[in-house]
């Protein structure tokens, strides 16, 4: 079901720790909420659930007000962090538990349970104690008992956060698939970007409580709204240099690159990806730099160049062999080049 | 910055409407959880609190057809603190000595001191001079009607209870720490020696009462060749004030040492082991070890515990009613036991009176020992 | 290695996990002597429970059948010739106890869950008005001696009236800490000051003498131990799982008896036995509160002192008798009893 999120703020006494989300999340999309650990992530999806009060705003499932609704009465399933499997109760009571609220009759409770342990491979451990299955297993189990009773809206808070980085790996695939099969509304909070960037139909990005762009993976790559955004997606994160801006050109310490359509700016931020840039003779770069330091990480070199006391990292083949302190120069490719307003961090277009 | 622009939305109709008792009782939980147990406490707790504070103001007397109740104001305080039964509550008093101005001046000066480092510490704050200021009052006072009476005269019930309390916790606090050190250690059988200390502290008081009568019992209790031996077997200890407080501070002590014991020794156990390898590694001695490692670790259930005995020290009554029945004398009275005998020869109101004054003297030393002694334990914890 | 004197041997330890012989003898020497401190006086009970009257009076006999003959007159004394009168308050003592300490554990755990996991706020002003109002009607019933229920009714219509209207207007409120604080802290209160109004009430009613009377005593005294205990058992329950139900669609009660009860199992386990045993042992409120008909078991081992002198072999057995079960209990949940005990006291 579509999900509308209008204005939402939470505060804790007078600690507001989400200001004002706006969301539309349509029928069927996989929505992934993305932040550092702290911005409030998790609270903006607990208050979808129900389980924090909304301090102001409105939130709608489908075309209900569900605001101030019960989280019992929201329709949604959650999956936590921690699984949240109830120790004491079989997979089988576990997953069917929700069903068991819903006073299911005893056939068609088993027939669930049976239908949602099959869609993640559980069928030979219905007996077993969660304390007696994997890392992996456990969170199938926590899944299978989100998806048994065909929710409005799955909502996830870092559901692979506690696998190791393999079986992430896994399961980032299985849930993928899993969330296309049944076509049910997911609200996914990670701060995990590859998680984000490989889940999502939208990526989410959050900071300080604040929302800072909603878009496609791709578009949040090629075009962050905001230099936060831009430093935060992408690894190693996009180089951002100051700079000021003028007849068309971006003039930084040591250099300047061509960069037209741009108006005149005091003071900008400069950023360029580390793939989009080069690395070439000392006295044929758009900017000067030293070499400070490189890594080789099998397929690819990192190398890490300073420019005064900024740092600017080039992605160059494996092959790339220069020591540290070195001159260079670094071409960067205009095209692919995005400017930020100083102050504000916000993307300034041309 | 660019957002999702939120599509006007339409005011549907609210929570899915579902009714009935079930709900309205699952709206109610926060209420119906609490409410029971907030009842049977302002009924057997709160509301008896104010019947007695009304009780100690009054004398009761059988009348004819029934009995009477006449409002007397202070006066049941009086007798106790002033009148006829002061040598019950106080005791009988004795002049100081040089002994006694001593360790008199020595806590005045102690108390001086404790003042000085609260003016001087920069956390200065008027609840926390009054609580002070009530704390020390009272200790000054106890301490007065200590000296004046253990050494000469005769000490009333209060200070009785008092050595009861003050002794015993420690008493048993000692030998609790102590076996619980000794038994954590690395030793085979730990279980076993678990399991034997905590018994006592299943034994009903009554019982132990006549369980020590019967091991005191000079003549034909089991230690009776040891007493012979020792010269003492026509002594009776029933019939000498100390020798009759110590069988009682025996059995009291015999039935709470497990108690400490067993939280101690969880503690002890719940040590983090690395701490101590790294200290003995780095040649720590065994004080050096306990001072700096497993003190520190254990101080606050420490506090914890002794609060939780102080609390409950105050209300012994069993073990001497039984042990002794209070006597020889009143020696061996405790503040309960004197108002419970107060209450059977039908003085209600001097019962009521003795109950607030053990009411006043166990809630000011647990608070003080709460906030002053307590809470300091737990600074050290993150 | 080098080589140790045998002074090093017996004084030094020879790796850092394993102690030197010396202190560990002398560790089992202390031990072994405290075991007989707390042996010792039940054995020599025991013992005495199977003596005969002359045998305790001729002075120390140790052990049966060598020092002198064991002989089950006084058993049969106190289970034949007394037969009911023993009887009866044993199953006084067990209905009370069991009765009061289920109670207690069941109406202490809610309130002790619920201020865990449920914010309060109460006003108050909401308190003073009720603690001034209940004053005025312990004022009123025994100084002008207006009939109780009247007054009850009045100052409970009252109440509500001031909690409805002006209550709500003061702003400063109490929290759960504050709620908790106060009901353990009803436990600092001396049984021997609550008891005298608490023997009036029941005399008013006419329940004086009864099981129902002890009950509700023994539950209301014990209570605070177990909100105290069990609101640490609660908080450690991972409040993802009840939050997970919560959103599956249960309510409030059901969460509580189908996840956390379950869960709190070992805490249950050590709060129930520490208040039995409290409320087996319970003497004072007794006194006041059973005479006959609702005596129990450690009123009629204090009554032993009889006039002809106190008879230890009856005593004994009667000691035995009330000593066994509790012990037996005690020994089989010991595990969960020191854990109880350590949770209480490490975050108390
Ligand atoms: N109950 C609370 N009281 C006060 N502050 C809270 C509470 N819960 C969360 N916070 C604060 O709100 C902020 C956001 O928390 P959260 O939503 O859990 O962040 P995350 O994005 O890591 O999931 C944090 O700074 C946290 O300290
Ligand atoms: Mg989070």
């Amino acid at each position: 079901m579509r999900v509308q999120l209008k204005d939402i703020r939470k505060s804790y006494g007078s600690l507001e720790v989400v200001k004002g989300l706006n969301l539309d999340i349509a029928e069927g999309e996989f929505l992934v909420l993305l932040g550092e650990s702290g911005c409030g992530k998790s609270t903006a999806l607990r208050m979808i659930a129900g389980l924090e009060t909304i301090t102001q705003g409105s939130l709608m499932i489908g075309d209900r007000d569900v605001t101030e609704v019960l989280p019992k009465y929201r329709n949604v399933a959650m999956v936590f962090q921690s699984y949240a499997l109830y120790p004491h109760m079989t997979v089988a009571e576990n997953i069917g538990y929700p069903l068991k609220l819903q006073k299911k009759p005893k056939d068609e409770l088993k027939k669930a349970v049976l239908a949602a342990a099959a869609k993640v491979h559980l069928e030979d451990y219905l007996e077993r104690m969660p304390r007696q299955l994997s890392g992996g297993q456990r969170q199938r189990v926590a899944l299978a008992r989100a998806m048994v009773r065909t929710p409005s809206v799955f909502l996830m808070d870092e559901p692979l956060s506690n696998l190791d980085a393999k079986l992430r790996g896994v399961m980032r695939a299985e849930l993928k698939r899993l969330q296309a099969e049944l076509g049910v509304t997911t609200v996914y909070v990670t701060h995990d970007q590859i998680e984000a960037m490989t889940l999502a139909h939208r990526v989410a990005v959050m900071d300080a409580g604040v929302l800072q762009q909603v878009a496609p993976p791709k578009e949040i790559y090629d075009n962050p709204a905001t230099r936060f955004v831009a430093r935060f997606i992408g690894s190693p994160a996009m180089n951002i240099v100051t700079g000021s801006v003028a007849d068309g050109t971006v003039a930084v310490r040591d250099g300047s690159v061509p960069l037209e359509r741009f108006a005149p700016r005091e003071r900008v931020s400069f950023g360029f990806r580390p793939e989009d840039c080069n690395l070439v003779a000392p006295e044929d770069g758009m900017l000067k730099a030293r070499i400070f330091s490189t890594e080789m990480t099998g397929n690819e070199t990192i190398v890490t160049c300073a420019i005064g006391e900024d740092h600017v990292v080039v992605r160059m083949d494996k092959d790339f062999d220069m020591e540290a302190d070195e001159l260079v120069g670094i071409d960067v490719n205009p095209e692919k080049a995005r400017l930020f307003d100083y102050d504000s961090g916000e993307r300034v277009h041309a | 910055m660019p957002q999702t622009q939120t599509a006007a939305i339409s005011r549907t109709e609210p929570a899915p409407p579902k009714f009935g008792l079930a709900e309205w009782i699952d709206q109610q939980t926060g209420k119906l959880f609490v409410l029971p147990a907030v009842i049977i406490l302002l009924a057997f707790a709160i509301f008896p609190l104010l019947i007695s504070a009304y009780l100690s103001l009054i004398k009761f007397k059988l009348a004819t057809g029934g009995f009477s109740l006449n409002y007397v104001g202070l006066r049941n305080f009086k007798k106790l603190f002033y009148g006829s039964q002061q040598y019950h509550l106080l005791g009988t008093f004795d002049a100081f000595g040089i002994f006694e101005w001593t360790v008199f001046a020595a806590a005045l000066a102690l108390v001086a001191y404790w003042f000085f480092r609260f003016f001087t510490g920069g956390y200065f704050n008027i609840p926390g001079f009054i609580g002070r200021l009530i704390t020390a009052s009272l200790f000054i006072a106890l301490l007065w009607l200590t000296l004046a009476t253990v050494f000469g005269g005769h000490p009333g019930s209060l200070v009785v209870t008092l050595f009861y309390v003050t002794v015993g916790v420690s008493l048993q606090f000692g030998i609790g720490l102590g076996l619980a050190l000794l038994c954590g250690q690395a030793i085979r059988g730990r279980n076993a020696f678990r399991i034997i200390f905590f018994i006592p502290l299943m034994v009903t008081p009554v019982g132990i009462a006549y369980m020590f009568r019967m091991l005191a019992d000079m003549q034909r209790g089991p230690l009776a060749n040891i007493w012979q031996w020792f010269g003492l077997g026509e002594f009776s200890w029933a019939a000498d004030p100390w020798s009759a407080r110590m069988v009682v501070l025996t059995g009291d002590t015999w039935q709470w040492v497990p108690f400490m014991f067993i939280v101690l020794l969880a503690a002890v156990e719940n040590m983090p082991r690395d701490q101590l390898e790294a200290a003995k590694i780095d040649g720590a001695g065994s004080w050096q070890i306990f001072r700096d490692i497993t003190w520190p670790s254990i101080a606050p259930v420490a506090a914890t515990i002794v609060l939780i005995r102080l609390i409950e020290a105050f209300k012994i009554i069993d073990l001497p009613n039984v042990l002794t029945n209070g006597g020889p004398g009143i020696a061996t009275e405790s503040l309960t036991l004197h108002s419970f005998i107060a209450w059977r020869t039908q003085d209600l109101g001097g019962s009521a009176a003795v109950g607030y004054t053990l009411l006043f003297v166990s809630t000011v030393t647990c608070v003080s020992f709460f906030n002053f002694i307590g809470q300091k334990t737990r600074k050290t914890e993150a | 290695m080098r080589d140790r004197s045998l002074f090093q041997r017996m004084f030094e330890p020879p790796s850092l996990t394993e102690m030197a012989p010396a202190s560990r003898l002398l560790t089992y020497a202390i031990l072994i002597l405290w075991a007989i401190v707390v042996l010792f006086p039940l054995y020599w009970v025991f013992i005495t429970s199977f003596k005969l009257p002359f045998q305790v009076n001729d002075g120390p006999d140790f052990i049966p059948f060598v020092d002198y003959q064991p002989s089950g007159h006084a058993w049969r004394y106190i289970f034949v010739e007394l037969g009911n009168d023993t009887l009866r308050p044993y199953m006084n003592s067990v209905i009370i106890a069991l009765t009061s300490t289920v109670l207690a554990v069941t109406i202490g755990s809610l309130a002790a869950y619920a201020l865990v996991r449920i914010q309060y706020n109460v006003k108050i002003g909401t308190v003073a008005g009720f603690i001034v109002l209940l004053t005025a009607t312990v004022f009123a019933i025994t100084r002008f001696g207006t009939p109780w229920h009247i007054t009850a009714v009045i100052a409970l219509a009252l109440f509500f009236f001031f909690a409805t209207s002006f209550g709500r207007h003061f702003k400063r409120s109490l929290g759960n800490n504050d709620i908790l604080f106060w009901i353990i802290s009803n436990r600092i209160l001396p049984p021997v000051v609550a008891v005298l109004p608490i023997y009036l009430m029941f005399q008013r009613v006419g329940l004086l003498d009864t099981h129902v009377a002890m009950i509700a005593t023994y539950m209301a005294v014990n209570l605070p131990i177990v909100v105290w205990l069990m609101r640490d058992f609660f908080a450690g329950i991972p409040i993802d799982l009840e939050e997970s139900a919560e959103i599956d669609g249960a309510s409030r009660i059901r969460i509580f008896a189908t996840i956390v009860l379950p869960l709190a199992r070992p805490g249950l386990a050590a709060t129930f036995l520490l208040v039995l045993i409290l409320a087996w042992n319970e003497y004072l409120l007794a006194l006041f509160i059973s005479t006959a008909d609702a005596q129990t078991m450690p009123l009629l081992v204090a009554a032993q002192n009889a006039t002809r002198g106190p008879q230890w072999w009856y005593m004994s057995v009667l000691i035995v008798i009330m000593i066994a079960p509790i012990i037996l209990m005690t020994i089989l949940l010991q595990k969960h009893i020191a854990r109880g005990l350590m949770v209480g006291a490490v975050k108390g």
